[in-house]
């Protein structure tokens, strides 16, 4: 052990040395980084069995919207996801943001009783244990949720408050087509509705091509099981589609002849169909996660910029940075594999040359849809548009982000 | 041609079965009663509705018996954290979606207001008026 250590010191030692012969005039020497830490973090049987993340390390979910969790009754209302701090693609379990219908208690379910039943218009009834389930083909998809309350406002100081109600994880479950096609479905079902078993009971109404379509039914989450706060131990995936779908503390999914009209499906109605679709099918939309508002650059010259991008509509295919308030469009990078209803993530190398200027990003999706901005979302409502604007539906709309001369990055529609 | 004097036959002695029959015969078959027992869902058209009828000044009634007054108040316009269930702006030349999401106004189905009160009142004894 003693010589592993040293060993590595050595190591790390030629290193900085080859770095500094490398050294530009310009670059600060890295001092402090290769020191030896001085403190050790206490072992415990339980932090070396379920690790932790460093102390160092601060990122929280934080409250969207006008209720704190736990709110007074005990209840968890909306919580945003730090995307200031993401990197990659992928949320951690512990920081996806959570949505609930209406403020949820959150149920401690004992997986061996939890059962899930699929009835109405079927050939064959069936109910399944979670053990039948994971008996089943399995599939593991990265796939983005986004809540219909995800939308810039002037209010808004942070990324976490106007965008961090979105979040992707690596799930696993089972195609939703398979358990429909072992229970038989009938052939006049052209809708279903799936229901929680939490106290609220939870439903939706979601069309049957969806259902038979790219529909996951997830016990697994990044890795491990789904999240109590994320349906353990059942959720539904309907990529693409807004959160309220993707039903948590999945128990039964009825097959139906008609749209159902439940509390989620009435809270979401939109009088204009075109502001309607963008549920079933949330838009292409990005958004500069660094710098991005609350951050401060700690000086002019390099810096990447970067960004996740998504859509309902399936992969992204381009993303485009403008350093200059939308004048001039540069194509971005994407980093690695575009996925399917996933969150992609892109980044430019700039140079800032100290003065104050307007970031933004935009990206077109496989489909060709590219994302607009609030001034064309606006034209084509044929309202005018002034800082209070509200995009209806969900709200798919470009971000600009300020850069105040002193490296202060803020809203810009503030 | 041979391919398509066969079609009808296979159509009808292995299509359906083909289509329909289970693939991995994973899973159970619920009992009529359990299936009762869990669904709890109410189209808008109301055929899973129990038998029964009422007026307004009956649920009017309804309302206190059951003690809905005392988070909605007695009035019917909210108290702190629960909702209001009317709007006093509210009226037949009036448009609903100018009104916000009140329930028993945006949704155009009675429906869907006793579902939701079915399923989901009172808070912390949800389901309790169930029958």
């Amino acid at each position: 052990m003693g010589l592993k250590r040293s060993g590595r010191r050595g190591f790390l030692k030629s290193g900085a040395m080859l770095a500094g012969g490398l050294t530009l005039g310009a670059v600060r020497p890295a001092r402090g980084q290769l020191r030896d830490p001085e403190t050790f973090i206490t072992g415990s049987e339980e932090l070396i069995a379920y690790g932790q993340r460093s102390r160092f390390q601060t990122a929280v979910r934080t409250s969207h919207g006008r209720r704190g969790s736990p709110d007074a009754f005990g209840k968890v209302m909306h919580m945003a996801t730090p995307l200031q701090d993401s990197v990659g693609v992928i949320t951690p379990s512990a920081l996806h943001y959570v949505g609930t219908t209406r403020g949820s208690y959150i149920p401690d379910i004992d997986p061996q009783e939890h059962r899930l039943m699929i009835h109405g218009m079927v050939d064959r009834p069936l109910t399944f244990t979670m053990e039948d389930l994971k008996r089943l083909p399995s599939v593991t998809r990265l796939h983005f949720i986004e809540c219909a309350a995800n939308r810039p406002n002037a209010a808004y100081t942070s990324i976490q408050d106007s965008h961090g109600m979105t979040s992707c994880a690596e799930w696993t479950g089972v195609l939703l087509s398979v358990l429909l096609r072992e229970a038989g479905v009938k052939a006049a079902a052209s809708w279903i509705v799936a229901e929680g078993i939490e106290e609220v009971k939870g439903a939706s109404s979601i069309p049957m091509a969806k259902a038979m379509d790219d529909t996951l039914v997830c016990y697994g989450m990044n890795g491990e099981a789904v999240r109590p706060q994320q349906g353990y131990p059942l959720r539904l995936m309907v990529p693409g589609f807004e959160g309220i779908f993707h039903t948590k503390y999945l128990r039964r999914i009825k097959a139906v002849d008609q749209y159902y009209m439940t509390y989620n499906d009435y809270g979401h109605l939109r009088r204009e169909a075109e502001n309607a679709a963008l549920g079933y099918q949330i838009g292409p939309k990005s958004v500069i996660t660094f710098p991005c508002a609350g951050q401060q650059l700690p000086g002019r010259e390099f810096y990447q910029i970067s960004g996740l991008a998504w859509s309902g509509g399936g992969t992204i295919g381009r993303v485009e940075v403008s350093t200059d308030g939308g004048r001039r469009w540069t194509d971005a990078q994407i980093h690695g594999t575009a996925y399917r209803m996933a969150h992609t993530r892109f980044s430019l190398n700039w140079n800032w040359d100290g003065s104050e200027t307007e970031l933004l990003s935009r990206c077109t999706d496989e489909r060709g849809q590219i994302q607009p901005s609030r001034a064309q979302v606006a034209a084509f409502f044929n309202v005018p548009l002034d800082p209070s604007y509200r995009v209806p539906g969900q709200d798919n709309s470009i971000q600009t982000w300020r850069i105040a001369s002193d490296g202060s990055v803020h809203n810009a529609y503030s | 041609m041979r391919t398509l004097r066969l079609l009808p036959i296979v159509l009808l002695l292995g299509g359906s079965a083909l289509a329909q029959s289970p693939t991995y015969g994973v899973g159970s078959t619920p009992s009529e009663e359990e299936i009762r027992a869990w669904d709890i869902s109410i189209s808008p058209t109301g055929e899973e509705l129990p038998p029964g009828r009422g007026t307004s000044e009956e649920g009017a009634l309804v309302y206190q018996r059951q003690g809905c007054f005392i988070c909605h108040g007695a009035t019917a316009t909210g108290i702190g954290e629960a909702p209001t269930l009317v709007k006093a702006e509210g009226g037949p030349d009036v448009d609903p979606w100018d009104l916000g999401r009140v329930l028993p106004f945006r949704a155009p189905y009675a429906t869907t207001v006793w579902d939701y009160i079915n399923r989901a009142m009172p808070l912390y004894s949800e389901g309790t008026h169930r029958r």
